[in-house]
C-alpha cells in the first residue's frame, strides 16, 4: 500500500553516525519523527543533540549512516521545509528587523509575514530596531519569531529557551505552540526540561551519540507516574 | 535565488564600499581646494604643496585597495564560516551560489573602487592623469593590434583578480577546517596554494613557453618599435588561461568543502 505524505515520517535517521576526528558524536542513531508532534531531544552536554540537528539542516555530513527529511538527503529542497534557530546569534548585527523580515521572505516561499509582524507587536518590538541595540535575549526572540514565522514541515529550535529569562520563557512556548502548523513537527533541544515539559507530546533522550529512549510523555505519566524531568534524571544521573 | 543573493550581498559590501568611495573622493577635493589657497598665498611653495598632494593621492590609492581587498575577506568569512554561516547555509540555496554570488558582488564592488581611485588622481592631479591617459592611448594607436592587446591585458588583469579572490576563499574555507587555529590555517592554505601555482607555472608552462618568454619580458621594446610580436598575444593568453584554470580549482576546492565539510565555528 502506498504511503501517504501524512503517515510518513518527516524525518528518519538510519544507523546514522557523526564523528569528529576519533571521538564519535552520534553512534548508530535509529530514529524516526512523525508528523503532527511536539518533540523534545533531551540529553545531558555532548550528548549529541545539536550535532543531530545540524545533520538535519544539512550543516554537517554523516560520517556513516542515512538521514532524510520528507524523504530526501538534506539539500537545497529539504531547506525549503525545514525552519531552523540555532543556539547562536546568526542575524548580522547591523540590519534592522524589516530587514532580517525582507530576507525571510525574499527566501522561503512558505515565509508568513503578517504572523511575524503580529508576534513582533505582541512582544512590542519595533521593525525598525537594529540588531545591533537589542540584548541577547531579544535577539533569540527574533529569531524565534522569524523561524515560527515560516510554514514549514519541521522546526528545529535548538535552545530556544537557553537564553531569556524564567519570566519570557513561557511566553515564548506560547509562540512556539502557536506558530506552528498541526501537521508540522517541532524538536525542541533543550536542558531546561521543566518549562518544557508541558507542551511535548514525545521525547527522544540522547546518551553519550545514542538513543537512549524514545517515548510518548503520555506514556510516562500514566505508566511510569513520572514527569520527564524526573524520568531525564533519573536516566542520566551522575 | 543567486539574484537574491547578490541584492543582499550588495547591500551589505555598499554599507562598506560607498562610504569609502565618498571619503576619498571628498579628501581628494579637500586636499585640492586646500593646495590652491596655499599655492595661491604662498607661490613660492608649489613644489612642496604638489610633493604633499602627491603623497596623500599615493596613501588614498593604497588604502582604498587595501581596504576593498580586505571587505572582499571579510564579507566571505562572516557570511559563510562564522555565526551568519547558520543563517547562509540554511537558505534554500547551493554553495556555488554563494560562492558565485560573493564573488560577482566584490568584483563589482573591486571595479567601482578602482573607479574612485581614478576619479581621485583625476581631482588631485587633472593634467598628470590625462597624460597618463593620453600618453597609453595615442602609444597603442601607434602599435600594430594595440588595442587588442590592451583588452588581452585588461581580461588578464580581471582573470588575475578572479584567482586571487578565489585562492583567498579556498584558503580561508581550509583554515575553516582546523578548528581554534583556523586563521593560521588561512594563512598557511594561501602560502600552499601559491606554492602550488608556482610549481603547476614551472612545470607545463615554462618548458613550453621557454624558447619565447623574452618577448614577453621585451613587451616595452616592442611597443616602442609598434609591432608586438605573435608569441607576446600568445604568452599573454596563455598566463590568463592558468589563471582561469587556478580560478576553477580554488572554485571547485570551496564548493566541495563548503558542501561536505562545513564546518561553522
Amino acid at each position: 500500500m502506498e504511503m501517504t505524505r501524512q503517515n510518513s515520517p518527516v524525518l528518519e535517521a538510519r544507523c546514522l553516525k557523526k564523528g569528529y576526528g576519533s571521538k564519535p558524536a552520534l553512534d548508530g542513531v535509529d530514529l524516526v519523527l512523525p508528523r503532527g508532534q511536539i518533540i523534545g531531544l533531551l540529553g545531558p552536554n555532548g550528548s549529541g543533540k545539536t550535532t543531530l540537528i545540524k545533520l538535519a539542516c544539512g550543516l554537517l555530513q554523516p560520517s556513516a549512516g542515512e538521514l532524510l527529511i520528507n524523504g530526501m538527503k538534506p539539500g537545497v529542497e529539504t531547506k525549503k521545509v525545514v525552519s531552523y534557530l540555532p543556539e547562536r546569534s546568526y542575524l548580522p548585527n547591523w540590519i534592522r528587523v524589516r530587514d532580517a523580515l525582507d530576507q525571510f521572505e525574499d527566501f522561503y516561499s512558505d515565509f508568513n509575514r503578517e504572523k511575524a509582524m503580529d508576534m513582533l507587536k505582541r512582544l512590542r518590538l519595533e521593525p525598525q530596531m537594529r540588531i545591533s541595540e537589542m540584548s541577547k535575549g531579544t535577539r533569540e526572540k527574533i529569531q524565534l519569531i522569524l523561524v515560527m514565522s515560516r510554514e514549514a514541515d519541521l522546526y528545529l529550535l535548538d535552545e530556544p529557551i537557553g537564553g531569556v529569562d524564567p519570566a519570557a520563557r513561557d511566553y515564548i512556548l506560547e509562540t512556539i505552540i502557536a506558530g506552528y502548523r498541526e501537521d508540522a513537527t517541532l524538536v525542541i533541544s533543550t536542558h531546561l526540561i521543566a518549562d518544557v515539559e508541558k507542551i511535548l507530546d514525545g521525547i527522544v533522550f540522547l546518551k553519550e551519540g545514542r538513543i537512549a529512549r524514545v517515548s510518548s510523555v503520555e506514556d510516562i505519566r500514566e505508566n511510569e507516574g513520572k514527569s520527564v524531568d524526573t524520568l531525564f534524571r533519573e536516566v542520566f544521573r551522575c | 535565488m543567486l539574484g537574491k543573493l547578490i541584492k543582499y550581498e550588495s547591500r551589505a559590501c555598499g554599507r562598506i564600499f560607498v562610504p569609502m568611495w565618498a571619503v576619498s573622493v571628498g579628501t581628494s577635493l579637500l586636499v585640492l581646494v586646500v593646495g590652491s589657497i596655499i599655492k595661491a598665498f604662498a607661490p613660492g611653495a608649489g613644489g612642496t604643496v604638489d610633493a604633499i598632494i602627491d603623497m596623500i593621492s599615493a596613501f588614498l590609492v593604497i588604502g582604498l585597495v587595501l581596504l576593498g581587498v580586505v571587505t572582499v575577506v571579510v564579507r566571505f568569512y562572516q557570511n559563510l564560516i562564522s555565526d551568519e554561516g547558520y543563517l547562509s547555509f540554511t537558505l534554500p540555496v547551493t554553495a556555488a551560489q554563494h560562492i558565485v554570488a560573493k564573488l560577482l558582488t566584490g568584483l563589482l564592488f573591486l571595479a567601482g573602487t578602482a573607479l574612485a581611485v581614478f576619479l581621485s588622481q583625476l581631482i588631485t592631479n587633472f593634467d598628470g592623469t590625462t597624460g597618463v591617459l593620453n600618453g597609453l592611448f595615442s602609444q597603442l594607436g601607434r602599435v600594430q593590434d594595440g588595442w587588442l592587446f590592451f583588452s588581452l591585458v585588461l581580461l588578464f588583469l580581471l582573470v588575475a583578480v578572479v584567482d586571487t579572490i578565489c585562492k583567498l576563499y579556498a584558503s580561508m574555507v581550509a583554515g575553516s577546517q582546523f578548528g581554534r587555529h583556523r586563521i593560521v590555517g588561512s594563512v598557511v592554505s594561501y602560502y600552499l596554494a601559491g606554492v602550488m601555482e608556482s610549481i603547476v607555472m614551472l612545470v607545463i608552462g615554462l618548458p613550453v613557453f621557454l624558447p619565447w618568454i623574452n618577448d614577453l619580458a621585451q613587451v616595452n621594446s616592442q611597443l616602442a618599435e609598434g609591432v608586438l610580436r605573435p608569441f607576446t598575444f600568445l604568452m599573454l593568453g596563455v598566463l590568463t588561461l592558468f589563471m582561469a584554470l587556478f580560478s576553477a580549482t580554488y572554485f571547485f576546492v570551496s564548493r566541495w568543502l563548503l558542501t561536505k565539510r562545513l564546518n561553522l565555528q
